[in-house]
């Protein structure tokens, strides 16, 4: 009798370890983590992250060539989102290029893909590029609809996928058009965004409020956010953006006669825009200086900079790209 | 008295018995991968050294697995006897002239006794018996070889240029032959008073017409002495210049001796090269095997759900929309 009791006592003990196995077994299976990505899909992500990273720095040509392959390596996986991506961030380097016609195209393929993803937080950045696209060749009012269509989207898709970015884009036309309370609201919400900042929007959120205030005659205020404008451009190492910032504080200063402060923040912009081979900018603050130099003899001579007026070749490459 | 047995016990009962079963079958099927139920035959091998053998090191048979390395012991003569097991399908192929030499598949990878299978005339080998062995080449002992080689091979070159001059010495119509008929046939014509030569011996006249030539080219010759005493001094320029070349090339001799070490060791440097580039393809295709292999275990490990969800996230690439700032 003792025995049997013995036994049963081993089974019950024996029959409770299984079941704890079980548990925690079934537990770690329950806890399912995301499953890694096939190499294959995992190589087209690497390549569209190198892109935005050669982007994000104002590396638009290896930016592309990175977005490039990150297609072509999402076709072979047939990701349509990836290839979604792809064809929207080519479309977005080729704009910043001026290559508008090739932009559409893509931006155009991007669309019908994206049919097929549905993917609602591609969709309205489709839309906000085709809202800039349409400002780029001057489409205004065109640009205005996309960018209102990419705010709803986004909204609605509750992904706030590039909403900072449209707020901003809608700000800007916005003030352009003289319709200042309108678009003073736009960058005020995109400025309650900050939390959701998107690759540093935010820096030209504050840059928008400061083109508004310097609209509106507030000099000061306008200062104060080209300032903040800088310090998030600096911290999220955008040099287009800083070098924008920079020009924009010699704009001010020279309008209030701070001709010293002023041709010390031209000398950094146009340096800038030299080692992004920015040309045109090259040539505008080019004159900036030249006015400064004629209003207050500073900087003493323009010889520095004019060997930054040569047009880089097909074959140079940004230094801060290499 | 029947005994009753609760369903947790039945169930403990038939888990205990699903675990020896699957543990039987484990057994069973890693035995079978590992060739532990089939028949074997031991033998015993003896060399100088050890070569790094080990136990369960391979032997092979015409390049093909047959068994493996038992027992590495040292014998009290100072030599290594290796016990190794074949399996029995092959042993009958292990004859009294088989050969076991212990080789490298390349400069990575285990050594392993390759075996030769003997001739069919001989008896085979008896389970437990010594199985014929050769030691293995260092490389110094194949370059002793090479230099013996080289050797021999220009000793070869020598004794066939001598039998060549040889046979051109005896040939009729060769150089040496030629030219002693040729000196017998001048002596003989001066003998008989043929020839410009023996003109002059056989005629009187023509002898006193040549001695009076010859006092004319006495005095020639005292004037070109006198010039030639002039020539000395500048001859003495020359012997000089001539003593600073001898001095110049004295070291010469040593270092066509240097030259000829440098190329000989430039030789061998290169035979070693040549054997060793011949194991570069089997290098990297075992690479390769081991970077799959490395990858292979990656990927499993990565599917283990406790380590997964420890494995850093990728960054989610970023869609871009292009920031306008009105200019």
């Amino acid at each position: 009798m003792t025995g049997r009791t013995g036994y049963r006592a081993a089974g019950r003990w024996l029959a409770a370890w299984i079941g704890c196995l079980y548990i925690v077994i079934s537990a770690g299976c329950a806890v399912r983590p995301e499953r890694p990505a096939p190499p294959r899909l995992m190589e087209a992500r690497r390549l569209a992250t190198e892109g935005s990273g050669w982007y994000r720095k104002g590396c638009v040509k290896r930016a592309e060539q990175y977005f490039y392959q990150a297609l072509e390596a999402s076709r072979l996986v047939d990701d349509v989102e990836g290839m979604v991506r792809a064809h929207n961030n080519l479309a977005v380097v080729a704009m910043a290029q001026g290559y508008y016609d090739e932009a559409s195209v893509h931006l155009k393929r991007a669309w019908e893909l994206n049919d097929r993803a549905k993917s609602t937080e591609e969709g309205p950045l489709i839309l906000g590029n085709l809202g800039s696209l349409a400002y780029k060749v001057g489409r205004y009012q065109d640009a205005e609809g996309f960018w209102r269509q990419a705010l709803a989207a986004a909204e609605g898709g509750g992904r706030q996928s590039g909403l900072v970015l449209h707020l901003n884009n809608l700000g800007m036309v916005m003030r352009q058009q003289g319709r200042l309370p309108e678009a003073e609201t736009m960058l005020r919400r995109a400025l309650s965004l900050t939390g959701e900042n998107e690759e540093g929007s935010t820096g030209n959120t504050h840059f928008q409020l400061a083109l508004l205030a310097e609209t509106r005659d507030d000099p000061s205020t306008a200062e104060r956010h080209l300032s903040m404008a800088l310090a998030l451009d600096r911290g999220a190492e955008n040099p287009r953006g800083i070098a924008q910032d920079l020009e924009q504080l010699g704009i001010l200063h020279q309008r209030q006669q701070s001709w010293d402060r002023a041709a010390g923040e031209l000398d950094r912009a146009i340096r800038i825009y030299a080692a992004l081979g920015s040309i045109e900018k090259v040539e505008a603050v080019f004159r900036l200086l030249d006015a400064n130099r004629e209003a207050s003899g500073m900087p003493a001579s323009l010889d520095p900079y004019r060997g930054l007026l040569v047009p880089p070749g097909e074959e140079w490459e940004s230094p801060l790209c290499q | 008295m029947r005994l009753e047995y609760s369903t947790t016990e039945k169930m403990v009962g038939a888990f205990i018995l699903l675990t020896l079963f699957t543990l039987l079958f484990t057994v069973a099927m890693v035995g079978r991968g590992k060739n532990w139920f089939r028949k074997h035959v031991s033998y015993y091998i003896t060399f100088k050294e050890g070569y790094n053998l080990s136990d369960g090191s391979r032997v092979k048979l015409l390049g093909t697995d047959v068994g493996q390395v038992t027992e590495v012991t040292l014998t009290e003569d100072n030599r290594v006897r290796i016990g190794v097991r074949i399996l029995a399908n092959y042993a009958s192929r292990i004859r009294t002239d088989s050969l076991a030499i212990v080789e490298s598949p390349t400069f990575i990878g285990s050594e392993y006794i390759a075996v030769t299978p003997g001739s069919k005339a001989s008896p085979a080998l008896a389970p437990g018996g010594e199985i014929p062995s050769k030691e293995k080449k260092s490389l110094g002992e194949y370059l002793e070889e090479y230099e013996l080689e080289k050797m021999v091979k220009r000793v070869s070159e020598i004794l066939d240029d001598l039998s060549r001059i040889t046979a051109q010495l005896k040939d009729r119509g060769g150089p040496l032959m030629g030219t002693l008929q040729n000196v017998q046939r001048l002596t003989g014509t001066v003998e008989q008073g043929r020839g410009s030569l023996g003109r002059i011996l056989r005629d009187d006249e023509l002898y006193l017409k040549i001695m009076a030539e010859l006092d004319a080219v006495s005095k020639i010759l005292a004037s070109v002495q006198e010039t030639a005493a002039q020539s000395v001094e500048i001859g003495g320029n020359v012997k000089e210049l001539s003593e600073r070349l001898a001095k110049a090339s004295e070291p010469a001799p040593a270092m066509a001796v240097q030259v000829q070490e440098i190329v000989s060791r430039m030789v061998r440097v290169t035979l070693l090269l040549e054997r060793t580039m011949k194991d570069v393809p089997a290098i990297s295709q075992q690479a390769r095997e081991g970077m799959r292999e490395v990858n292979r275990i990656l990927d499993s490990i990565q599917k283990n759900f406790l380590i997964r969800s420890n494995l850093p996230a990728q960054p989610k690439p970023a869609t871009h929309g292009l920031e306008l700032r009105g200019e």
